[in-house]
C-alpha cells in the first residue's frame, strides 16, 4: 500500500544553518554552501562524518554542485545527488533527505539549498510548442495574472495583497539572514514602481544568492550520536505535487 | 481542444500525436484575468516594449490562452469583457518582411 513519511520510520530535523541571502557578490557557491552546512552541523552538535547522504537543491549554479562544496568537510564517500526543481529545489532536496531516513537507507541525511543568479532558461521554453506570449510573460507577470484572478474572484483589493509584502518585510527586518532587512509601510509598498499588474517592486522577490542546510536523522541516530532530543523536530509531512493539467487549460465554459 | 496544440501527445489522456487532429478556433472568448507589464527587458530592442498588457482569455471553444492585448494599458478593461483575436503588424523579420502577431482586443458593444 502507498505510504507517506508519517507511516514510515520517524524523521527528525536535528540541525539547521544558513548563509545570509544577499545581492550577487564575489562569494563563491562553495562559501555559501559550506557556511550553511557548518552552521547546521554545529547546531546539531555532530561531525560531518556522521552524515550518510546529501541532497543539494540548486537551479543555476551548474552540474554536480554537491561534492565541490562538501569535499572541504572531509571527503567521506557518501552518496550525493543534485535536485533541480526550479523554485522548489531546496524543499525537494529536503523531501529526499527525509525519505532516505524514513526508509532506513540512511540514519543521518543532509539537505542543502544553494544558489547564485545566472542566466539559464527553463526547459519548457525549448519544447517547440509555441504560445502567443513567449518570453514576454516572465514569472512576475505569471503571478500578476494569478493575483488579478484571485482579487476578482474573492473581492480582494490591491492594498490587501500589498499587506503581505508589509508582513514579509517586517519578518525580514527581524531575520539576520534575510536579503531585505528593512520594515516598510503599506504606503511605501504601494508607491511603486509598478512591475506587473498590481505588483510593485517591494511585492516581488529580490534576485540574490544565499544558502540553507538542514540535517535530518532517525531516532536511532539521535540516541547513538547523543543529539539533544528536546531540540529535535519531527517531520510530519513533506509532499511534492504537480499540476494535473496545464493551468491554461483548466477553464471550461 | 487545446491551444497551443500539444504536438507530443494529449495532456488530458495521453493520446498519441497521430490520434490528435487540428481544429479551427473562432478566436473569441471572455477575459479571465489581465496584467499590464511595466518592466520588460527585450534584449534585441526590436520586440515589444513596456508598457503592454497580457490577458488570459477563455475561448468559447474551450481552451484558455494567454495573449498580448492590442491596448498597451488596462484602461477600461474588466474581467468578463468579450474579446476577439486580431492580427497586428509586429515589425519585420531579418529579410525585411512584415511580421503579424495574433493579439486580442476588446469587442465593441455592438459586436
Amino acid at each position: 500500500m502507498k505510504k507517506t513519511i508519517r507511516d514510515m520510520r520517524p524523521v527528525y530535523v536535528v540541525g539547521i544553518g544558513l548563509h545570509k541571502y544577499q545581492h550577487m557578490s564575489d562569494t563563491t557557491f562553495v562559501t555559501l554552501g559550506l557556511t550553511a552546512v557548518r552552521e547546521a552541523l554545529r547546531d546539531a552538535g555532530i561531525e560531518y562524518g556522521a552524515v550518510e547522504s546529501a541532497y543539494t537543491g540548486t537551479g543555476l549554479i551548474g552540474l554536480a554542485v554537491s561534492r565541490p562544496i562538501l569535499r572541504h568537510l572531509g571527503a567521506s564517500g557518501i552518496p550525493m545527488a543534485q535536485v533541480e526543481n526550479a523554485s522548489a529545489s531546496g524543499s525537494t532536496a529536503f523531501r529526499h533527505a527525509c525519505l532516505d531516513v524514513a526508509s532506513g537507507v540512511s540514519d543521518v541525511s543532509l539537505a542543502i539549498g544553494v544558489d547564485k543568479p545566472a542566466m539559464l532558461s527553463a526547459a519548457a521554453g525549448k519544447t517547440n510548442i509555441r504560445d502567443l506570449v513567449g518570453a514576454r510573460v516572465v514569472p512576475f507577470t505569471h503571478f500578476a495574472l494569478l493575483a488579478n484572478e484571485y482579487m476578482n474572484r474573492y473581492g480582494v483589493k490591491p492594498e490587501q495583497v500589498a499587506a503581505v509584502a508589509v508582513k514579509n518585510n517586517r519578518n525580514g527586518a527581524r531575520n539576520p539572514y534575510a536579503q531585505r532587512q528593512k520594515a516598510v509601510t503599506l504606503e511605501e509598498v504601494m508607491a511603486g514602481p509598478s512591475i506587473s499588474g498590481s505588483l510593485t517592486r517591494l511585492q516581488c522577490c529580490p534576485v540574490g544568492e544565499g544558502a540553507a542546510a538542514v540535517i535530518v536523522a532517525s531516532a536511532d541516530a539521535i540516541t547513538k550520536l547523543g543529539i539533544d532530543r528536546s531540540r529535535a523536530v519531527k517531520v510530519i509531512a513533506s509532499v511534492t505535487r504537480t499540476a494535473r493539467l496545464s493551468r491554461r487549460q483548466e477553464f471550461r465554459c | 481542444v487545446f491551444f497551443p496544440p500539444p504536438a507530443y501527445g494529449c495532456e488530458f489522456c495521453g493520446a498519441l500525436p497521430d490520434q490528435l487532429e487540428p481544429t479551427a478556433l473562432a478566436g473569441v472568448g471572455k477575459l479571465h484575468s489581465f496584467a499590464t507589464v511595466h518592466l520588460h527587458q527585450d534584449r534585441s530592442g526590436k520586440g515589444l516594449q513596456a508598457p503592454f498588457t497580457v490577458g488570459l482569455i477563455v475561448l468559447d471553444d474551450g481552451p484558455a490562452v494567454r495573449a498580448i492585448l492590442t491596448a498597451p494599458t488596462d484602461e477600461g478593461l474588466r474581467i468578463g469583457d468579450r474579446m476577439h483575436s486580431v492580427l497586428v503588424p509586429a515589425g519585420a523579420n531579418d529579410e525585411g518582411k512584415q511580421i503579424v502577431e495574433l493579439r486580442f482586443a476588446k469587442m465593441e458593444a455592438a459586436q
